[in-house]
């Protein structure tokens, strides 16, 4: 609660603003709500028993790459897609070449809309603190109490 | 009138044709593929679109792996969450992030599942695999694709595309209701809308034209989550019942035709408000189904039941909406319409392999526009693009504007038919080659951007 004592003293800057928006956008590509519970999940369809993978038998086989065992073992090492496109390098592309970080939209020519953060109508207001918009006296009511600065750190 | 139907006749009746095709057969490295040894897999980021060659119709199986986080913390796999009948509390594994897939060990419990006696009953060493990736597939990732399709399930040969490709291996002058000829028209734009974002796309000849392809950063899973966080902040909490508001997005969301106008009407009150809708929230613990229900006048509803309402309103048509104006939630991206002509504009001339005006090819992809993936099904999707783009694309061009029955399955359709023509077996990497070229045949047979091999590139 101590929260709605700062907000009344504090007042976000344009950058923090920024990245609050993008830390909910970022919130909406979630796929749980709640943090999954690693353990419960994984049901054992790559990791094979340990100790099996440190008996080598790739020296008897031909030249074949790798073992199917070894593969599965590299692929269960988990990369999110930040450290893959590192990896990837595609930064690196000369700047003719297309890639997933070349071909992102733009942004509109039209100014952005306006829209309550609490009902969803238009609105003409935004508030003092955080930046968030606001239609009536009712909704700045409820977005103080319940949502002003929640996104903040 | 199916497309695949209509190829299959054209090969029978022209006997040139036919015999042109046996020669090849026979004369040409890889032997005789039967359709039924031809798995076409649409590997889409929510649902995985497969059946064999000789089907008419895919199977749509869950790309993800879930389980339930209370109670007897069950696991599905797949097509298993068919069985699933309680929906609530679940935690979803998917192998996808971002449309790129980054999670091998889901996705390979997914395929194991799906390729084993219970589904598909598929044997990968005498099975063709014809297969999706998503447009600017890393290639890395692409990579390990090769690898797991060769090395892991040794699958006999396969080839890797995009499901927009795959979609304009369909007749697709047949989704306008105008008189033609079905000749394949030069210049398509696929705009395919599906889970994890939105892709335009033009084709010229068959190809991709890379660098005028454009990526909105908006799916459906972004528009279920902003529909569970506003609902969840108006209502109920129902942050952690993605599945079920899910099935009220499609069952209430629509696109609207006059925004502004809508946004009024739902400041009336219920009797007159034409939008709102009441939804009835499933309960699982009687295991019924959620449902929209008929409208109650204030008066008559006192609590006769214990029915958890959702009253659905603005939020019917403000959540579709993000795919038009995506400003709207703070994202710095243009909505389709808009993207749709920015990536017209950005097909030049030189980038044809014969002399055409810059106005005609324009006019062409106006006049050729394909709508795919699972957002195409909001109601009034299609209408209000067509809507939109009469007001920014220059007055004089003809707006064409297509949609197949099934928006979802098209591109398996479109596979389910490429499989069919000569060029298949041309695009085919077999495993033999793999183990003997590695990763380099596949990039010189798929081509290096993903799509098969880029126009501008020449
Ligand atoms: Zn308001
Ligand atoms: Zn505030």
């Amino acid at each position: 609660m101590s929260k709605k004592i700062d907000r009344r003293t504090v007042v976000l800057d344009q950058t923090t603003r920024n990245k609050n928006i993008q830390h909910h956008l970022n919130e909406l590509e979630r796929d749980n709500y709640a943090e999954v519970p690693e353990l419960e999940i994984v049901s054992g369809t790559m990791t094979k028993p340990r100790r099996t993978v440190e008996v080598d038998t790739s020296q008897n086989r031909k030249t074949k790459a790798r073992s199917k065992k070894e593969l599965l073992r590299q692929l269960s090492v988990k990369r999110n897609l930040n450290a893959l496109l590192e990896e990837s390098k595609i930064d690196q592309f000369p700047p003719n070449i297309p890639t997933y970080l070349t071909v992102a939209a733009g942004k509109s020519r039209f100014p952005p809309r306006k829209f309550c953060s609490v009902c969803g109508f238009l609105a003409n207001y935004s508030c003092k603190t955080c930046g968030m918009k606001y239609c009536s006296v009712k909704c700045l009511e409820t977005h103080e109490e319940t949502r002003c600065m929640k996104y903040t750190v | 009138m199916s497309q695949s139907n209509q190829i299959k006749k054209i090969y029978l009746l022209s006997n040139l044709f036919y015999i042109v095709n046996i020669f090849y057969i026979f004369f040409n490295r890889i032997t005789f593929i039967m359709l039924e040894n031809v798995l076409v897999l649409d590997n889409g980021a929510y649902t995985i679109k497969a059946e064999y060659g000789t089907a008419q119709q895919p199977r749509v199986i869950h790309n993800c792996k879930i389980a339930r986080g209370k109670g007897d913390k069950k696991t599905f796999i797949g097509d298993q969450l068919n069985s699933c009948t309680d929906f609530s509390g679940l935690y979803y594994r998917l192998p996808f992030e971002k449309g790129y897939l980054t999670n091998w060990e889901v996705e390979k419990g997914v395929w194991d599942r799906i390729f084993s006696k219970e589904v598909f009953n598929c044997d990968p060493k005498n099975t063709n695999l014809l297969i999706t990736e998503p447009c600017f597939n890393l290639p890395n990732i692409q990579r390990t694709y090769d690898e797991i399709i060769f090395e892991a399930y040794e699958f006999q040969s396969y080839f890797r595309t995009t499901a927009s490709w795959l979609c304009i291996q369909n007749d697709t002058t047949s989704l306008y209701n105008d008189i033609n000829f079905s000749a394949k028209p030069d210049c398509i734009l696929v705009v395919d809308s599906g889970y994890s974002f939105t892709h335009i796309i033009p084709f010229v000849m068959n190809r991709p034209v890379l660098p005028a392809i454009r990526r909105i950063n908006i799916g459906g899973k972004l528009l279920t989550n902003h529909l569970k966080e506003i609902v969840s902040f108006r209502y109920w909490d129902m942050m952690d019942q993605t599945y079920v508001m899910n099935e009220v997005k499609e069952s209430c969301c629509y696109v609207s035709q006059n925004f502004l106008g809508d946004l009024e009407t739902c400041r009336r009150n219920t009797r007159n408000n034409s939008i709102l809708r009441e939804y009835v929230l499933p309960d699982f613990s009687r295991n019924s189904q959620g449902y929209i229900r008929e409208k109650k006048c204030r008066e008559e509803s006192y609590d006769q039941s214990d029915e958890q309402v959702l009253y659905m309103n603005n939020e019917r048509f403000t959540v579709p909406e993000i795919l038009f104006n995506p400003s709207d939630i703070g994202m710095k991206q243009a909505g389709i319409p808009e993207v749709i002509v920015e990536s017209i504009n950005a097909v030049l001339p030189e980038m044809f392999p014969f002399p055409v005006n810059e106005v005609d090819l324009q006019g062409l992809f106006y006049s050729n526009i394909v709508l795919v993936g699972g957002n195409s099904l909001f109601s009034g999707y299609k209408s209000r693009i067509e809507k939109d783009l009469r007001i920014l694309a220059p007055t004089d061009f003809e707006i064409r504007v297509g949609m197949p029955e099934n928006p979802i399955t098209y591109a398996w359709k479109g596979g389910n038919n490429f499989i069919t023509m000569p060029e298949f077996k041309e695009k085919l990497v077999t495993r033999s080659e793999y183990l003997e070229f590695g990763y380099n045949i596949c990039i010189r047979k798929f081509g290096f951007g993903n799509e098969t091999d880029d126009l501008s590139n020449e």
